[in-house]
């Protein structure tokens, strides 16, 4: 299949953003491929209570 | 492919963090990867030695998927104007493989994995104290 873009004039005023993080990409400008991947795991094992002890290794991962 | 030309008039960012990337200018290619332990604690308390990215399952398992291309369009991209114009840019916070980026590329590949663990004293924290009881009517 073919796709043909016609890009005329692309003016921008103002931008404004509390934030960029976790593989977020603020891009301005052309690009030609992108992956960006991100993961954040709070499993409920890691909600410990109790006297502080170091950190308990093993904890399961999320299932796929 | 005729690439545009990024005009930005200015650009403020109050705080970077581990792993941000403001860039400025064309780039070929930028892999980014990043890897957290958060550890909050309810009391400030604080061991050297402890934290190893290997135990965690997060860290190392490969199974986890990464989109691949797929796709069988052929894409054609005329610019009739070769600016991108922007007058003004305002970002808080940059961090953890977050990217700004002015200008053209080709290939960008940004990977972050954080895992978030939360340790409290006492039995059950989320109880609720007298004085934010008599808040509720």
């Amino acid at each position: 299949m073919n796709f043909t873009v016609v890009n005329h004039e692309i003016k921008v005023g103002r931008i404004k953003s509390a934030g960029v993080s976790s593989s977020a990409l603020f891009l301005i400008g052309d690009a030609n491929f992108l992956i960006l991947t991100s993961i954040l795991d709070t499993p409920p094992e890691s909600l410990a209570a109790g006297p502080f002890v170091p950190l308990v290794f093993n904890v399961p991962g999320t299932p796929a | 492919m005729l690439r545009h030309v990024s005009i930005v008039n200015q650009i403020n960012v109050i705080s970077m963090g581990i792993d941000g990337v403001l860039q400025i200018g064309d780039s070929n290619m930028i892999a980014s990867r990043n890897r957290d332990i958060l550890v909050q604690r309810e009391e400030s308390f604080y061991l050297a030695q402890e934290g190893s990215f290997e135990k965690y399952v997060m860290f190392t398992d490969t199974e986890i998927t990464i989109p691949t291309r797929q796709t069988s369009v052929r894409m054609h991209v005329v610019n009739t104007n070769p600016f991108v114009r922007v007058d003004r840019v305002e970002i808080i916070s940059l961090l953890s493989s977050g990217i700004i980026h002015i200008g053209s590329t080709d290939y960008v590949f940004n990977n972050s994995r954080i895992l978030q663990i939360r340790q409290f004293i006492s039995e059950d924290p989320f109880e609720e104290t007298p004085s934010e009881r008599s808040l509720i009517p």
